[in-house]
């Protein structure tokens, strides 16, 4: 929390005059004589324009003084020749002669160099000026400069060291955060959530989805995301805690990073209305290349000359009749709107200050059939109820509603829009959905794609109260106890309905529905005392506490069948052959923790701290862990050797080491647990998992050492971190050789080490400002590398479903490795000759170690040549490498803000360089299995044989040739024997971009004339977000994420819904 | 003031040593069982067992079961994408199903282990009765038998895994591919063991000491052509008697019979007929649960009700229809109709009534059925849809159960046991065993003397489209290796029949279709050629290839890796 704001306070209709009248005189030279003047004038905050009342007016020299009213009107009797001193925390203090001026208006910048800022560090506060860990700090203004429904996507770009990914473009849907990198395998790598004192963790939720339907379902990347929640108008700040010096305080949650979020809270002053509001239209700017109607025919007739088992298209006897047929791509997507409304009322006495807020928000997706809405209240109050206790609360109350289509998936709508063939219309005459008119061999084609994203409905509704109450005691002069007990009520009900319907031959006859209902609380109760201790040069606050916290939860899901009427209710409809199923559990974590800090004249720098954790999650015998951290910072710039010139106004060197855990497993999950399932003779059990009552905290250690560096009076700041991470006894889920059963979950267990190290560098800067234009900059850079130093010989492997033949996309050893490689194999090129096939390596054996020659179950001319990789002269498993790193090399981002009298102009570009990515939607385009799935235009030029002279057997080798010999795009297979689509080098692209994230014009509306219409601020804009993307990347967006959140699934795009373009009014107002 | 502190403080200390204590944090999971505490009694300890049943087998029996079951051995015509590496024999072992049927063969294995490992000490701490265990013990061992028994019959040399949660925990993972005849030596220990301990009778689908004998005969019959072959190391002399002795204890003891109609063995409410002796007793709850093959073998969703019918393209082989009418020997075979639908077919149980046309086309003329390359569909396992039962199957989770061993196939391996080694079998028991089959089948006695060849076409009519011909097949190599590479090369597979001119109005009528033989082939009309290629195999295209995936994860599963002895001679 940043204490440099100001109290405002609501301009009364009768002082606007007045004020207004002066405001004017600034401009005009008022020349007088007189020994003894008085001079009058506004203070206004450089800030926003607001006026600043209780501001300090000093004759310089003597005691004679005043204050602004509650306006900001001072008036002060002063001697000839005398130069006012204008003071008030926060701003910059001025010093003016008077002259013979009568009256002076002045507008306080704030005070750049924010060496007194104080940032929120866990169980406390502290000036930014002492800190010795790596600690980022964000204002809510810096978020509200892009139009996010979620605060963690504001995120993106923002902070050094932070990579925030959207693994999905839904409205809603979730983000995956990493701070320094992936530092968990098969566990979560989320950081720890800090919300006005209440922790929460940042996976996202499961939902029911479309499994228990037969389709790919429950994917987290749609899943709702936890920080949806939270309206980011209500944020104050963020902090952003990176090194285990900062994060040990949170110990056994803490190895992931930790983000604090602080809420707005109430000032002494007046009352004031805010209103923050925008509307904004988004749209897709990208769809794939796939063929229209006339391509594809003549791509089915040419498939169907080639191969004889597949039967030609009556219908597409002459392409050159046929239209372009449907653009599925097209149909689903479509303008959608989006809108926000806040208003904050914000007010307070001497001893009782409070913010009371509500917001509505509203999305539509970008697809058809997927909005999101939510409702936010909140309150926070804090009473000085005595001298010595005040007491508080923060409570907030949302509920969001979301509609939710399958998406991100391999069978979801955007996957599915890709490959529907095009001469099947999006509705029959009728207005019924259509379908195809053949029987497909599989479900993966001919699923109407608007049909499933319009009437399959899966909704997900949750209700959320947060509440932190809090008591502080100051016990004795300098000595505060403060305790606080929080709870998290959540409440959601998750349904999925499944419609009878007839697409062509496509039919269902009866309907199903799932409906989950879920319910969890969580409550944390902590005390602890601090003591601050001035004592000449040194300053030394001690703090100690305790803290337990338990959530508990619970839920079922029903299922039901042939609802009347579609209605969705549990009380319709027959029961369902799928069995009720639920889930109920708790966890728990008791906590000691301590820490000190201690400066000596400004310059020595030391803080301690340590954290004892005990958790639910571990056999008793390795419940408790300690989590100790050590750091310490020297301002070098306050050493008297060090020249006192505002070249270099903060140099502070900083060196932490510190030791954090990690508890995130399942519950009992060192123990073996029996699942139960239901059986033809009734209920029974069986082993969920290899047990290893071993389990144990996984330890990270940090050693950071950062550098903090101000230059030309605070103008430019700027502080760089290295840091290095130990991961030791990794905690992960073992992924067992398939003999031991894949079905039955492997042990948790310690296995392995892991290490991340990088660089960090941000800066701001103030490149002009000369009172009317105004220049800044910010920029951060993160470079992080992630290498698996040991694994015991384990690996992990994840398939891009089970059907895909994606069985190992990637692969994740010890030995310096980075995490989620991809993995396959190497393609050459494409053969063109008969003697190409016949000197390399041997794909498919004929028997007699040669490569099989053969159109149908052998190899052809335009299958793709393997790379040898090992050399033996085949083609095996054996050959099948690293093929590509999701881990991009670095990242950046880098912010604008120029002020030219009102106007603002924010510019926001970040990017994200040497990441890959897994093409796996062209992987589907491309395929060229079958003719009933539509494929990309690029298809058009895939290999083709046609007879030579005086050749006769087009399934003779010697009678054919190439007629396109220099592409790159394989021949259409059916049999897929040489498996020219398998996982390859063929599906990985450089997912490097730099995007324009956003531009935001705002007006502020100077503040005579908002003063005018009764308002002390007003301000209007436009914003266009996503505005540009330089890439290579030929999906629909090379921001990916990590699917399902799970790092051994980073840079999968599976038809991932992509990020919309936003264009955005706005409107802000206080009054 | 100074009260109120107190009281802070005083509160501190009592929750400190209250809520924080060790009780706070311990776990207990309450929507679960825990291992430990289960295994009390009787019930407790089915409901283990009664986990084998069904669902860990599904890895299994979704598309491996059939894909290599009866597309591969050329029963099933269908050749699309990577399932259709079956039918061309043109898989590697990258294909993803090979790798399912394996991982689903050994997560039997897995749940097997763990209750053999876990039950008996457990139980009997808890004072339980010898006799429960060991009959629990006997079903845990009869599935991981059977897993075994299937491992090396498709892939010769896998890895034995017992005791894995001591191998876990000891990082002793990567286990090597022991010998045939160890394994074999290891499924018959459990089937013996199951045939010792397991009840007489059970509750239906529940396996007893007659399905374990049952496996038993098919293992020792198995053993026995693979001496009669001249395989030195797997099995004897003696092993076609054992198996005969057997399946005769079976087929008189078991108080089991023939159900009357084949037919209504394929129906869902007859799934506990009297000639089952192990069935996969799957359920109608959910994906997972149940029997996917109506999903994959219905040709249209006129038949299922629901979107999930893929079977439009699939039919029997040219080959396997032959076979059905020479094997018939010009009689009417009852089997015919439960095993594929041909035209003039109609079906009152499924689809509301169906009535099987080559092409069918609906009100408007536009066609929804077409004619598939044999111009017949799938019917066996295919159970029709809610119009017809009253529930629904659209998850791919029909109940009706799939048949893994039943008492006709006792019945002729019983023929096979006596026929032994011997050329043909001219009477006796083993040829009434066969005559039994057939006269079920509404057919006679073919009054010749049964051969080794009749007796393996009266088994693919008998058990088609139930995932055994590959087995069939196997034991057929086995006993004379050139014989059945013949067979397999001869069969004429990738033959198929042309429409002969579509502008005729014979669209409906077999007259109006010519069958083009593969390879080439060109019909009467000379648009119809049939470039399928004439499908080859060699001996060594008899094993399975260990899943790719399994192979990086365990390198000593790679081909040239060492195969080792498990049971020390």
């Amino acid at each position: 929390m940043r204490s440099n704001s100001t109290a405002e306070g609501l301009k009364s209709l009768k002082r606007w005059i007045p004020s207004m009248f002066t405001f004017l005189l600034v401009f005009v030279v008022v020349s007088a004589t007189a020994q003894e003047r008085t001079v009058s004038g506004v203070i206004t905050s450089g800030e926003d324009g607001s006026t600043l009342p209780g501001v300090t007016i000093l004759e310089k020299g003597t005691t004679n003084g005043t204050i602004t009213d509650i306006d900001g009107n001072y008036k002060i009797s002063v001697g000839d020749g005398a130069t006012i001193v204008v003071s008030f925390v926060g701003f910059k203090t001025q010093e003016l002669p008077v002259g013979n001026k009568s009256t002076m208006d002045l507008v306080l910048d704030t005070d750049v160099s924010a060496l007194e800022e104080v940032v929120v560090i866990g169980y406390g506060t502290q000036r930014k000026s002492d800190l010795t860990g790596a600690v980022a700090s964000l204002n809510g203004d810096a978020l509200m400069q892009s139009v996010n429904a979620s605060l963690d996507q504001g995120l993106q770009g923002r902070v050094a060291g932070l990579q925030a990914t959207q693994n999905s473009g839904q409205p809603g849907g979730a983000v995956s955060i990493r701070i320094r990198g992936t530092t968990s395998l098969t566990q979560s790598s989320e950081p720890l959530y800090v919300i006005d004192g209440i922790q929460v963790g940042g996976q996202a939720q499961g939902i029911t989805g479309f499994d228990w339907q037969g389709g790919s379902g429950g994917q987290q990347g749609a899943a709702s995301n936890p920080m949806a929640s939270i309206n980011p108008n209500d944020i104050a700040s963020i902090e952003v805690l990176k090194d285990a010096s900062a994060t040990a305080i949170y110990g056994s949650r803490a190895a992931n990073g930790v983000i604090i979020i602080t809420t707005k809270r109430g000032k002494k002053g007046e009352s004031k209305i805010s209103y923050n509001g925008f509307y904004a239209v988004q749209d897709v700017y990208k769809t794939v290349d796939m063929m229209n109607l006339r391509e594809y025919a003549e791509y089915n007739n040419e498939v169907a000359q080639e191969v004889s088992t597949i039967n030609s298209n009556d219908n597409f006897a002459d392409p050159s009749l046929l239209g372009e047929g449907t653009d599925w791509q097209e149909a689903i997507f479509r303008l959608a709107p989006m809108q926000s409304h806040s208003m904050t009322f914000t007010g307070g006495e001497e001893k009782l200050q409070y913010v009371l807020s509500a917001g509505y928000m509203q999305q539509d997706g970008i697809v058809i059939g997927s909005d999101f809405d939510r409702i936010n209240v909140r309150l926070n109050v804090d009473n000085q109820v005595r001298d010595w206790l005040k007491i508080g609360t923060s409570m907030s109350l949302s509920r969001k509603d979301e509609r939710i289509i399958n998406t991100d998936g391999g069978d979801g709508v955007i996957a599915q829009a890709a490959s529907m063939p095009p001469h099947i219309p999006v509705r029959n005459f009728d207005g019924t959905f259509a379908g195809p008119q053949q029987q497909n061999p599989s479900a993966q084609v001919g699923n109407n794609p608007v049909a499933m994203a319009l009437v399959r409905n899966n909704t997900n509704l949750s209700n959320r109260v947060m509440n932190n109450l809090f008591a502080e005691v100051g016990v004795i002069d300098g000595l505060k106890v403060r305790t606080e007990l929080a709870v998290d009520y959540n409440n959601g009900t998750n349904k999925s309905f499944f419609p009878t319907f007839k697409w062509g031959t496509f039919e269902n006859q009866i309907s199903q529905f799932a409906q989950r209902s879920s319910e969890s609380f969580f409550w944390l109760w902590k005390t602890y005392a601090t003591y601050n201790l001035k004592l000449d040069k040194h300053d030394m606050t001690v703090m100690a506490g305790y803290e337990a916290q338990r959530g508990a939860y619970e839920g079922f899901t029903g299922y039901k069948v042939n609802l009347p009427n579609d209605i969705q209710v549990m009380n319709q409809g027959d029961i369902s052959n799928i069995a009720n199923t639920g889930y109920k559990g708790w966890n728990a974590l008791s906590s000691q923790f301590a820490r000190g800090i201690y400066s000596f004249n400004d310059r020595y720098l030391v803080t301690g701290t340590i954290r004892r954790d005990g958790s639910s999650r571990f056999g008793s015998e390795y419940a408790w862990g300690w989590f100790p951290s050590a750091s310490v910072g020297w301002r070098i710039s306050n050493e008297p050797f060090m020249p006192q010139t505002s070249l270099i106004d903060n140099l502070k060197l900083r060196a932490g080491w510190g030791q954090v855990g990690n508890q995130e497993i399942a519950n009992y999950a060192f123990g073996s647990a029996l699942n139960a399932l239901n059986t033809e003779f009734g209920p029974a059990v069986r082993n969920q998992r290899y047990s290893n009552p071993f389990a144990k905290w996984e330890a990270t250690q940090t050693v950071n050492v950062g550098l903090d560096l101000g230059l030309f009076d605070g103008r430019l700041n700027l502080t760089f971190d290295a840091y290095r991470k130990y991961t030791n006894d990794l905690l992960l889920q073992q992924q067992l050789p398939g003999t031991y059963g894949n079905r039955i979950n492997g042990p948790i267990a310690n296995v392995g080490d892991m290490r991340n190290e990088g660089i960090e560098v941000s800066f701001n800067s103030i490149n002009i400002d000369n009172g009317f234009i105004k220049w800044s900059s910010n920029a951060n850079f993160s470079m992080n590398r992630n290498k698996i130093l040991d694994l015991q010989d384990l690996e992990f492997y994840q398939n891009v479903y089970w059907y895909t033949g994606f069985q190992q996309a990637t692969r994740t050893i010890g030995g310096g490795y980075p995490v989620g490689q991809f993995y396959g194999y190497v393609m050459e090129g494409i053969f063109t000759s008969k003697e190409e096939i016949e000197n390399h390596a041997v794909q498919i054996n004929n028997g007699e170690d040669q490569n099989l020659i053969d159109r149908t179950v052998g190899l052809w001319l335009g299958d793709v040549k393997w790379k040898d990789v090992n050399g033996d002269g085949f083609i095996t498993p054996e050959d099948q490498t690293f093929i590509g790193d999701p881990n991009p090399d670095f990242t950046f981002g880098f912010s604008n803000s120029i002020t030219v009298g009102p106007f603002t102009l924010d510019a926001f570009i970040l990017g994200s360089i040497g990441g890959d990515i897994l093409n796996y939607t062209r992987a589907r385009g491309e395929s060229m299995t079958g003719i009933f799935a539509n494929q990309a235009v690029a298809v058009k030029d895939r290999a083709r044989t046609r007879l030579i002279e005086g050749g006769t057997d087009i399934n003779n080798i010697d009678d054919v040739e190439l007629i396109n010999p220099e592409t790159n795009m394989p021949r259409f297979d059916n049999g897929a024997e040489n498996q020219n689509h398998v996982m390859s080098t063929r599906w990985i692209e450089d997912g490097s971009y730099v995007r324009i994230q956003n531009l935001k014009l705002a007006y502020n509306l100077p503040q005579k004339w908002a003063s005018a219409v009764q308002l002390s601020r007003l301000q209007v804009y436009a914003n266009v977000q996503n505005v540009a993307t330089f890439t290579e990347y030929t999906g629909l967006d090379p921001v990916v994420g990590a699917f399902n959140q799970d790092p051994m699934r980073q840079g999968w795009d599976l038809g991932r819904y992509p990020s919309p373009r936003i264009f955005t009014v706005g409107l802000d107002f206080d009054f | 003031m100074k009260t109120y502190i107190n009281s802070i403080f005083l509160s501190l200390v009592m929750f400190l040593t209250s809520a924080c204590g060790d009780e706070f944090l311990e776990f207990v999971p309450e929507d679960q069982s825990t291992v430990a505490s289960w295994y009390k009694n009787s019930n407790e300890i089915r409901q283990a067992t009664a986990s084998l049943y069904h669902d860990p087998w599904f890895g299994y029996q979704d598309q491996f079961g059939w894909l290599a079951g009866d597309l591969l051995a050329g029963d099933m015509h269908h050749n699309w994408d990577q399932e259709g590496q079956f039918f061309y024999l043109s898989f590697n072992e990258s294909n993803p199903y090979i790798d399912g049927g394996f991982q689903g063969l050994y997560n039997v294995i897995s749940y097997a282990n763990l209750i053999i490992d876990d039950m008996p000490t457990i139980a009997s701490g808890h004072g339980v009765d010898q006799a429960v265990i060991d009959a629990a013990l006997g079903e845990a061992r009869f599935f991981r038998g059977a897993a075994y028994f299937l491992l090396v019959e498709y892939w010769e040399t896998v890895p034995i895994i017992e005791q894995p949660a001591a191998k876990v925990a000891a990082g002793d993972l990567f286990q090597p591919k022991n010998k045939t005849e160890d394994i074999y030596e290891f499924a018959r220990r459990d089937f013996a063991f199951a045939a010792e301990n397991l009840p007489t009778s059970d509750v239906a689908g529940r396996v007893t000491q007659w399905s374990a004998k049952g496996m038993l005969a098919k293992l020792h019959v198995t053993l026995g052509q693979r001496f009669a072959g001249g395989n030195p190391n797997v099995g004897s002399a003696e092993d076609f008697q054992i198996a005969a002795d057997y399946a005769a204890d079976v087929i008189n003891n078991s108080g089991l019979s023939l159900a009357s109609n084949y037919e209504d063995l394929f129906k869902i409410d007859n799934e506990d007929d009297p000639e089952i002796l192990w069935g996969i007793q799957f359920i109608n709850q959910g994906y997972g649960t149940g029997n996917s093959r109506q999903a994959r073998y219905a040709r249209h969703s006129r038949i299922t009700g629901d979107a999930q019918a893929w079977g439009g393209g699939k039919g029997m082989t040219v080959s396997y229809v032959q076979n059905l009418i020479n094997n018939a020997n010009g009689m009417e075979d009852e089997r015919r109709r439960a095993i594929y639908m041909q035209n003039g077919d109609e079906y009152s149980y499924i689809g509301g009534g169906y009535l099987y046309e080559i092409v069918s086309r609906d009100e408007d003329d536009v066609q929804m059925e077409g004619a598939t390359p044999t111009l017949n569909n799938l019917k066996k396992y295919v159970v029709g849809g809610v119009a017809d039962h009253g529930y629904i199957i659209s998850n791919q989770d029909s109940p009706l159960d799939m048949y893994m061993l039943r008492l006709a196939d006792v019945y002729l391996l019983h023929a096979e046991a006596l026929l032994g080694t011997q050329a043909s079998l001219a009477g006796g028991p083993g040829y009434n065993s066969y005559l039994a089959v057939r006269d079920r089948a509404g057919l006679g006695d073919p009054g010749v003397p049964l051969t080794y060849e009749r007796l393996f076409n009266e088994r693919r009519v008998e058990f088609g489209l139930e995932g055994l011909a590959w087995l069939d097949v196997r034991r057929r190599f086995y006993r004379d290796a050139n014989d059945a590479l013949n067979y397999l090369n001869n069969q004429g597979r990738t033959d198929r029949y042309y429409r002969i001119d579509p502008n005729d109005d014979l669209e409906n009528d077999p007259a109006g279709y010519e069958l083009v033989p593969a390879g080439g082939g060109v019909g009467t009309n000379p648009d119809n050629v049939n470039n399928d290629p004439v499908i080859t195999f060699t001996a060594s295209d008899m094993v399975m290839p260990i899943p790719a995936q399994q192979q990086t994860v365990n390198p000593l599963l790679k081909p040239g890796a060492d195969v080792v002895d498990y049971f020390e001679d």
